[in-house]
C-alpha cells in the first residue's frame, strides 16, 4: 500500500501525489531492487521502463525506515546523478571553491531531507523538479547572502550620496513609473553569466527583478508592486544599484568587443 | 522546537507552495505572495530573483557540461550516512525513554529501590511483588502516591504496572521444563502479613 504524504496546506488539506506517481509507486512496489535500480538508470523518459524521480523519492524515503537501508544506498546515488546534471547548468554565479561548495550543499541538504523521517520531503514526491528548484534557489539564495558582505539584501544602505559610484545623470530625468522592461537578450545571459560574480548581491538581484522578471522600480499606484517597496530603499539607491549593473555588464561587453 | 527553526520550517513550505503555484514568477505572483505572507517580503523577494537568474541561464546555456564528478555524489552519500545514523540514535534515544517511562522501575539499582521502599514502609518484597504484578485487589492509593513522587511520573503510570500482567523474574525460568506461569496473585493485604515487616508496620497498613 502506498503511503499518503502528511505535509498540508495552509489551508489544512493535506497534499496529494499526482494520480499517475501513485500509480507508478504501487507498480514500483511490487518490483525486486534489481528491477528498480534498472529502471531508476534510465535518465530519459520517453524510454520505456523509465522511473520518474518522484517515485525513486518515495522508495528512498520507504527504504530509509527499514533497518537495511540497502535500497536507499543504492538508489539514492542514481537520483544524485540525476540532480548534478541540473546543478551544473542552473547554478552558476559563484566562484570557486564557493560555487563547489554550493553543490555539495544543495544535494547534501536533499539526501537528509530524505531520510530524516520528517514530511519535509512530502513535495519531493509530488514534482520533484520544482521542490528541487525550489532546494537550489533556497541554497543559493543563502549563500549569496553569506558569500556577498558589500551589498547583501539586508544592507540598506543607502547610495543616494557620494559612494554611488555611478553616473547620476539621468536621475533628473522624467521617471517613467511603471515602465515594465523587456526580457534580456540571450546575448545579454551570456554576458551576464560572466559578470555575476562581480555583481553585489544586492545589484544582482535588481538587475534581475526588473531586467528579468518586470517589476517596476517605483509606481505612481500605491499598492503595485515594486522594487521600492520590495527592497525598502529608496528609489535613488534602486536606480544606482541598477545603474553599476549595469555598466559593469557594458564593460564586459566593450571588452569583448575590442 | 524554537521559533527560529519553526520560522525556518515555515518558510520553506511558502517558497515550495510558491514554486508549485507559480510556472514563472513576474510582478503579480511576487505581489500576491508577498501579500499573503509579509514576514517572508524579503525571503521571497531574493528566493525570486535567484529563480530568475537560474531559469534565464539554464535558457540561453548551449554549452557542453563535463559532469563526470563521482565526488560530489561521494559527499552527499556521506552526509547521508550520517543522517542515518543521527536519525537512529534519536530515535533509539526516544524509544529508550518511552520504554523507561513505561516502567521507572527498570533501570532502577537494588539499592535504590530498597531506599524508596523503606522510605514509603514497605518492605523490598512487597515491592517486588507490586512492580511484577503479583498482587490483585485495591493497592492503597497513599502507597501508589508515594511511588509516583519517588520515580516522578504520573500516578498513572504507577497504577498500570502495579495491575499490569504478572511477571516472572527471569532467573527463574531455568528451573522449568515448561514455561513457568504465575498461578496465583495475593492481596496487599495478605501480602503484607506474609513480608518481614515488624507488627506496628504491618498493623500500619493493614488498618
Amino acid at each position: 500500500m502506498v503511503e499518503p504524504l502528511t505535509k498540508t496546506k495552509e489551508t489544512g488539506q493535506v497534499y496529494a501525489r499526482p494520480p499517475e506517481i501513485e500509480e507508478e509507486i504501487a507498480c514500483a512496489l511490487k518490483l525486486g531492487i534489481d528491477e528498480i535500480l534498472t529502471r531508476a538508470v534510465i535518465r530519459d523518459s520517453r524510454v520505456d521502463g523509465y522511473m520518474s524521480s518522484e517515485c525513486m523519492v518515495y522508495l528512498i524515503r520507504r527504504d530509509a525506515k527499514s533497518s537495511t537501508h540497502k535500497l536507499v544506498n543504492e538508489l539514492t546515488p542514481l537520483l544524485l546523478k540525476r540532480c548534478e546534471t541540473n546543478l551544473y547548468s542552473k547554478v552558476t554565479g559563484f566562484r570557486e571553491p564557493t560555487l563547489q561548495e554550493v553543490h555539495e550543499e544543495i544535494l547534501g541538504r536533499l539526501v537528509e531531507l530524505l531520510v530524516d523521517g520528517g514530511n519535509r520531503a512530502d513535495y519531493f514526491e509530488i514534482r520533484f523538479n520544482d521542490a528541487f528548484k525550489c532546494l537550489r534557489c533556497e541554497v543559493c539564495t543563502y549563500y549569496q547572502r553569506h558569500d556577498d558582505v558589500s551589498g547583501s539584501i539586508e544592507d540598506k544602505t543607502d547610495l543616494d550620496g557620494d559612494n554611488d559610484g555611478g553616473n547620476i545623470d539621468d536621475l533628473h530625468c522624467e521617471i517613467d513609473y511603471d515602465k515594465v522592461p523587456s526580457s534580456l537578450t540571450q546575448e545579454d545571459a551570456v554576458y551576464l553569466k560572466q559578470v555575476l560574480s562581480d555583481l553585489t548581491d544586492m545589484e544582482r538581484n535588481i538587475f534581475i527583478l526588473h531586467k528579468q522578471g518586470g517589476i517596476p522600480i517605483n509606481s505612481k499606484f500605491s499598492g503595485v508592486t515594486n522594487l521600492v517597496n520590495l527592497l525598502g530603499i529608496s528609489e535613488r539607491t534602486v536606480r544606482n544599484h541598477l545603474r553599476n549593473a549595469e555598466a559593469k555588464l557594458a564593460a564586459l561587453k566593450e571588452a569583448d568587443n575590442e | 522546537m524554537n521559533s527560529a527553526q519553526h520560522n525556518e520550517i515555515k518558510l520553506h513550505d511558502v517558497l515550495h507552495e510558491f514554486v508549485m503555484a507559480v510556472e514563472r514568477p513576474d510582478a503579480n505572483s511576487l505581489e500576491e505572495f508577498v501579500k499573503k505572507y509579509p514576514q517572508f517580503s524579503a525571503e521571497l523577494t531574493n528566493f525570486t530573483a535567484e529563480w530568475l537568474l537560474q531559469d534565464l541561464l539554464s535558457e540561453n546555456d548551449t554549452s557542453e557540461k563535463n559532469v563526470a564528478s563521482g565526488a560530489l555524489i561521494s559527499k552527499a552519500m556521506s552526509r547521508l550516512q550520517n543522517k542515518l545514523y543521527e536519525v537512529g540514535r534519536t530515535e533509539a534515544n526516544r524509544e529508550q525513554e518511552t520504554n523507561s517511562n513505561v516502567n521507572p522501575f527498570e533501570g532502577c539499582q537494588p539499592a535504590e529501590l530498597k531506599k524508596i521502599a523503606r522510605s514509603l514502609g514497605i518492605d523490598t518484597t512487597i515491592m517486588a511483588k507490586l512492580k511484577n504484578g503479583r498482587i490483585e485487589g485495591e493497592i492503597p492509593t497513599k502507597l501508589c502516591d508515594g511511588f509516583a513522587k519517588a520515580f516522578d511520573v504520573p500516578l498513572q503510570v504507577i497504577k498500570e504496572i502495579f495491575s499490569g500482567p504478572a511477571i516472572i523474574q527471569a532467573q527463574a525460568s531455568f528451573k522449568s521444563h515448561a514455561k513457568p506461569e504465575v498461578v496465583t496473585k495475593e492481596t496487599f493485604e495478605e501480602a503484607v502479613r506474609r513480608s518481614t515487616l515488624g507488627d506496628d508496620e504491618k498493623e500500619k497498613w493493614l488498618n
